[in-house]
Formats: C-alpha cells, sequence, structure tokens
C-alpha cells in the first residue's frame, strides 16, 4: 500500500447483549485499505467480518449491538465520533457499500430507476427529478445492464439476481466514492454470473479508483481480486498479508487450515484434511487463543490456553497472531498429518 | 463401526438382485413441467432427462440454480410427480406406484435436503428425528433405540446428544442429523441435495469426509447434487451438467473435467474462482447474461443465448445428447469440441 490509508479501522471492539450474556463479535480489529487497493477479508459465518464494516458505517442495530472501542479513521475523520446526521452525509457518497442479498436490498414496489435515482439524489439534492433520473440511466449502463433506458422503468422482480447486484453496484458508486465495501457480493449468486459481477468490480475500480473492501468466505474470489487479505476467525484478525503471500506462505494454522480443506485434484480419492471441531461460541470465547481448541499445531502447549496471541510482524507487510507461527515458516503448505486423519 | 448396519441391511430380493453393473436407478426421458397460468407456458424444470445411477457410484450433478437439479431430484424420488417420462428403481417403473409399493421403494432410496435449518422439525429432539423413519416404517419397535444411537455414532454425533432439539446444534451437526436420518433404513441409494452448500468451508470438508467415508463402508449409490464443481470432483466418480432442464454433457469425472467439450461445461469450469493468486490472469470465458425465461425457453439449443460458439443452426436444430467422439463421453452441442480454450477450463 502506497501514502496514506483512505480507511483505517483501529482496534475496533463490538459487543452483543444477549440473553445469555455479551457476544464478543469484534476484539480490537484494525485494518487499512489505500486508495485503488483491494483489500480481503475472509472467514466463517460469526468471525465478525461483516460486523466489523457495519459497526464502522453506523449501520449496527444499537442494541443489542455496543460499539465499546476503537475508531474508524475516513482520511483522518473518525465516523464512530459523527453524528447520525454528519455520518448520512458520509455514507453513500465518501463511503458506500454493496450488500450480499441482492433480492432483499431493493424496494419490491419501486421501480428500479427510481431507486438508482433516489441514490443519486440523496446526497444531491439540487439535481432535479429528471436530472437525477437521466444519470440513473447513465450509471446503469456503466454497469452493463442492455436496453437500461426501458429496464429503469421496471421493477425489481423482473430482474434477474446478477442484474439486481449491478444495480446495486451502480447505486454504490454514483458519487464516486472513496471506498465501496462489498460485503458477500457475489455470493448469492451463480458461478458464471459471479464472474460478470467480479469484472465489474474491477472495471469500476480501475474508473473511479476506489479503495475496495470485498468481505467473502470463498478463497477463490479473494485469489482473484484482492491485493491484500485479512483473515479473521472469533473477531479477530489472526493474519494479514499481500495475497501471494497469504496463499503461498500463511502463517497463522488456521489460514493454513482454511486452504488446506479445499477440494483440488491431487486430493482426489483421500479425505480432505478439515479443520476439526467448529467455531466458538463468541459468548464463552476459549481462554487464551480462540482457535487453540482445533488447533494442530497447539500440540497440548499450555501457553495456547493462557496467552491470546497478538498480531505480530512475522515478514514484510504480513502479520499473524500464533505463538508458535515461526514454526509454520519452515513447513510445506499442505496440513501436517494429524489434522488429515481426522474427519 | 459398519457391522451391525451390513446386519439390519434388507435381505437382497432373490429374483432380479441388480448384478454389479446392472443400473439401481434410472430415468427414462423424465420430464417435470410445472403450470405458471392459464395463458402462459409451463415451466419446463426438468425437461426430457435420462441418467443411470449405478449401484455403490457417485454420480455428480452440476448446473447453477434454476437448471432444474433439485426437480430432477425430488421427481427422482417421487416427492414431485413426473410430467413425463418414467422412473425405474433396479428395473421397476416406480413412476405410478403408490402407498404401500411406494414406502417398499423409499426404505432403499432416500434423500438429504440442502437446508439443515428448514429439514429438521424444530419441536422433535434428534434422536426422534433419526427415529422417525425406523417408527414410519415399522421397525423401532425391534432395536430401535439402539440403532438411532448406532446411527448418531456412524455420522460423528455424540449419541448422549439425542435428546436435544435441533436448535442446540451446529449447521454441520445438524446436516449430520440428515444424513443419520437418511440412513435409517438402510438405504441403498441416496439423493443428495446440495448437502454441503450452506455449510462453512471448514466444515463442510469434515461432511465430504464424512459422506465419502460413508459410501465406502456402506457401498451406498450417491446423487450428489451441487452447484459447487470442486466438491464433485472429489466425491463423484461421474458427473453429468445440467442447463435449462436438460443435460447437456455426461461422463467419467476426468472426461468432464480435463476434457469438457460442452460450451456450457467450458465456461463453468473456466469461471470458477481458483484459490491460486498466481493463476489470476488465466484465459477465462465469461459467458454473457443470465439464465433465459424458462416458460419461454429459446428454440434450438438452450444454450445459444449466452454461447460463444452459436451459429445459425444452433437456433434451428436441437442437439441431441450424443457421444459424438466415441469417448463414452456424450455432449448435447452440435459444435462440441474437446479442444476449445484448452489452458482455463482445468479448475483448481
Amino acid at each position: 500500500m502506497s501514502g496514506d490509508p483512505v480507511l483505517s479501522i483501529r482496534d475496533l471492539v463490538v459487543r452483543f447483549d444477549v440473553p445469555d450474556g455479551t457476544v464478543h463479535a469484534v476484539e480490537r480489529v484494525s485494518y487499512d485499505v489505500g486508495a485503488g487497493e483491494t483489500v480481503g477479508v475472509v472467514g466463517e459465518s460469526g468471525c465478525g467480518k461483516s460486523v466489523t464494516v457495519m459497526a464502522a458505517l453506523g449501520l449496527l442495530p444499537c442494541p443489542p449491538g455496543r460499539v465499546v472501542g476503537g475508531e474508524v479513521l475516513l482520511e483522518g475523520q473518525d465516523l464512530l465520533r459523527l453524528s447520525p446526521r454528519e455520518l448520512r452525509a458520509v455514507r453513500g457518497k465518501q463511503i458506500a457499500m454493496v450488500f450480499q442479498d441482492p433480492m432483499t436490498s431493493l424496494h419490491p414496489a419501486y421501480t428500479v430507476g427510481d431507486q438508482v435515482a433516489e441514490a443519486v439524489r440523496a446526497h444531491d439534492a439540487g439535481r432535479s427529478g429528471r436530472a437525477a433520473w437521466g444519470r440513473a440511466v447513465e450509471l446503469l449502463e456503466l454497469v452493463g445492464v442492455p436496453d437500461a433506458d426501458a429496464r429503469a422503468r421496471t421493477y425489481p422482480h423482473q430482474w434477474s439476481g446478477g442484474m439486481r447486484q449491478r444495480a446495486m453496484i451502480a447505486m454504490a458508486i454514483s458519487h464516486h466514492p472513496k471506498v465501496l465495501i462489498a460485503d458477500e457480493p457475489t455470493t448469492a449468486l451463480d458461478v458464471t454470473v459471479q464472474a460478470q459481477v467480479l469484472d465489474l468490480l474491477r472495471e469500476v475500480q480501475q474508473e473511479t479508483s476506489s479503495a475496495i473492501v470485498l468481505i467473502t468466505h470463498d478463497l477463490g474470489v479473494i485469489a482473484e481480486m484482492a491485493d491484500r487479505v485479512v483473515v479473521m476467525y472469533a473477531g479477530r484478525v489472526v493474519e494479514t498479508g499481500g495475497t501471494t503471500t497469504i496463499f503461498g506462505d500463511a502463517r497463522h494454522p488456521y489460514t493454513r487450515g482454511l486452504l488446506a480443506c479445499l477440494p483440488r485434484p491431487e486430493l482426489e480419492g483421500q479425505p480432505l484434511p478439515a479443520i476439526p471441531g467448529a467455531p466458538p461460541n463468541l459468548v464463552d470465547p476459549p481462554a487464551g487463543c480462540a482457535f487453540h481448541p482445533r488447533c494442530s499445531l497447539r500440540q497440548g502447549r499450555a501457553r495456547c490456553v493462557v496467552e491470546t496471541p497478538i498480531l505480530a510482524d512475522v515478514g514484510e507487510g504480513h502479520r499473524a497472531a500464533c505463538h508458535f507461527s515461526e514454526e509454520l515458516a519452515r513447513t510445506p503448505l499442505a496440513a501436517p498429518p494429524e489434522t488429515a486423519a481426522r474427519r | 463401526m459398519s457391522g451391525y448396519v451390513r446386519l439390519r441391511q434388507p435381505a437382497p430380493p432373490t429374483e432380479g438382485a441388480p448384478s454389479e453393473g446392472e443400473p439401481l436407478l434410472q430415468a427414462e426421458d423424465l420430464a417435470t413441467w410445472f403450470p405458471t397460468g392459464r395463458h402462459r407456458p409451463p415451466v419446463r424444470a426438468v425437461d426430457g432427462v435420462s441418467l443411470t445411477l449405478r449401484p455403490g457410484e457417485a454420480l455428480g450433478l452440476v448446473g447453477e440454480s434454476g437448471c432444474g437439479k433439485t426437480t430432477l431430484a425430488r421427481s427422482l424420488v417421487r416427492l414431485l410427480e413426473p410430467t413425463a417420462g418414467r422412473v425405474l428403481f433396479k428395473g421397476e417403473d416406480i413412476s405410478h406406484h403408490r402407498r404401500r409399493r411406494l414406502a417398499a421403494v423409499r426404505r432403499q432410496l432416500q434423500i438429504v435436503f440442502q437446508d439443515p435449518f428448514a429439514s429438521l422439525n424444530p419441536r422433535m429432539t434428534a434422536g426422534d428425528i433419526v427415529a422417525q423413519p425406523l417408527r414410519v416404517h415399522r421397525q423401532y419397535r425391534r432395536g430401535g433405540p439402539a440403532r438411532v444411537a448406532e446411527l448418531f455414532e456412524l455420522v460423528g454425533l455424540d449419541a448422549s446428544h439425542a435428546r436435544r432439539f435441533p436448535h442446540e446444534f451446529s449447521g454441520g451437526q445438524r446436516q449430520r442429523i440428515g444424513i443419520a436420518r437418511a440412513l435409517a433404513l438402510s438405504p441403498e441409494a441416496l439423493v443428495l441435495d446440495e448437502p454441503v452448500s450452506s455449510l462453512d468451508v471448514s466444515i463442510r470438508a469434515q461432511i465430504v469426509n464424512l459422506l465419502d467415508q460413508l459410501r465406502r463402508d456402506l457401498g451406498i449409490a450417491y446423487l450428489f447434487i451441487a452447484h459447487d464443481l470442486s466438491i464433485v470432483r472429489h466425491v463423484c466418480e461421474r458427473v453429468a451438467v445440467m442447463y435449462m432442464g436438460k443435460i447437456v454433457e455426461i461422463g467419467d469425472r476426468d472426461a468432464i473435467y480435463r476434457n469438457p467439450t460442452h460450451p456450457y461445461t467450458q465456461s463453468l469450469l473456466s469461471a470458477i474462482p481458483v484459490p491460486d493468486p498466481a493463476r489470476r490472469e488465466r484465459n477465462r470465458i465469461v459467458l454473457r447474461g443470465g439464465l433465459p425465461d424458462p416458460a419461454r425457453p429459446p428454440s434450438g439449443c438452450n444454450f445459444r443465448t449466452r454461447c460463444f460458439k452459436a451459429q445459425e443452426r444452433c437456433a434451428e436444430e436441437e442437439p441431441a445428447l450424443v457421444d459424438r467422439f466415441g469417448h463414452g463421453h456424450p455432449s448435447a452441442c452440435l459444435y462440441a469440441d474437446p479442444a476449445v480454450p484448452a489452458a482455463s477450463t482445468e479448475p483448481a
């Protein structure tokens, strides 16, 4: 990353108050995104990857959510300190979001063109309705909606999933945001349509040089799109580094486990090296390192249960939160044998 | 762990027992259409599918959402009434079976559903859910509780959790309950409708391994439906590719993944994101547009509206699913060609 980050999340802590106690959803999460850069945030459901950005944008329902600490700096300005009104002026203009489900993020009773035009006028009240409509059609053309003028007059149910996601992207880029946050933008889509939407995101980025935060559980999508990767587990960042580094030289056993358990042709006829167990309950997370009950590297060592590892430098722009990450430096990427045997 | 299961397997019928290669489950020109209104054409969700599942094999069925995979699965186990064509189980036409005869088939042919949240009754305990097929088929009185405990162990669940309710289990564990339920009657064939799609990456591998292990230990045949091609490649020996209600290509795993000949299979394989940043710049085929309206399919070849090879002839002639290269690997394209976008098709 060159120069100052556009978006910088610093030590963010988010909790949810639930009947069973307090969910430690996000624990001191930090990451930066630079202009024109794509950062991929990867992790399993419940790891806090979405909650982090929702909290950053003030979109978290409070209660039950609570932002306990940290700061979210957009070009130096802390979004967490803004009033709701000030935040509304930033959201959708300087920082925009594309959600996972294009089926539920559009209003069924308004035409798609109206909704895109509304996004245009939200930060440009001076623009006439007619001008906003014209800009909406222009945006829909830009994101590759065929026959945009006529399609803009139709309703979301007449649009396919891929086309709806294009409309969402059109709204998100309507004010050339400095940061575009895409939360699982292709998870609800088929692979052939996913390829189209990913291509579109790349094009949009080239055009607007926005910073992109791409949240996904799909390591394939990360490998295709991201410049840098943030791996999250149980509400914490466990590893971060350049995409090639993460895929070639991961230093956290969880990252290694995720990469190793993907089916690949060499594993035909063999069990996949699965990570045993399941992610922890964040009301009562395991003591020490949250990954220790599933970890192949721990090998009974007490330190993992006592001390929570901090994110430490393990290489050029590469950090991992594991007490024994240096042990992975010399081992090949395939998972250690004892995990491969279990199922 | 499989000893008891083998004992409990129904005695093989003395007559007409399928030999090694004889088909277990067959679809013959199967069609399932859904009416959409009085003046509208029906949606042809499944439109003339023929395929064969042999004993003990794993056949993968891949395709995008809306291509008819689930409708085909449900028609095969007679959860949906086919509009036309036949379903044969061990050579017997079951398309018109009712009640008792259908129940006899269902003891040997079970289904695992996609969504482990929606497919388990939230008011029943896990133990009751797994025992339900035994009760329905009047096998519970004879050693039911022991069988349930054994099934729990077989799928890697703690038998002491049988009194818990579905919401007390994680997604992966719930899918294990669904699998245990499907195995309760010791079926010979399982239809698995996207059994791992809703699971997280680390859990997905566990369930894939469990399914692999069960098939090896129990010799069950799988019809494995998924949209994730890399998982199908791992689990299945043969693969069928579906597009708009029809099978467009079918063959052995290596034939499909190494030498796909249908342009749809080729583009599907090339569109999968590869978890290797070094291969980012590979040559991909990105299809235009999305699926056409299934109630008004294009003339000729269904795929021609998105195909990178479409010619005028494709609009006039419907390509048959035939072996065009003598490889035993049929493909429904007039211009099928194993050579086309060579380097870009290997998915991972």
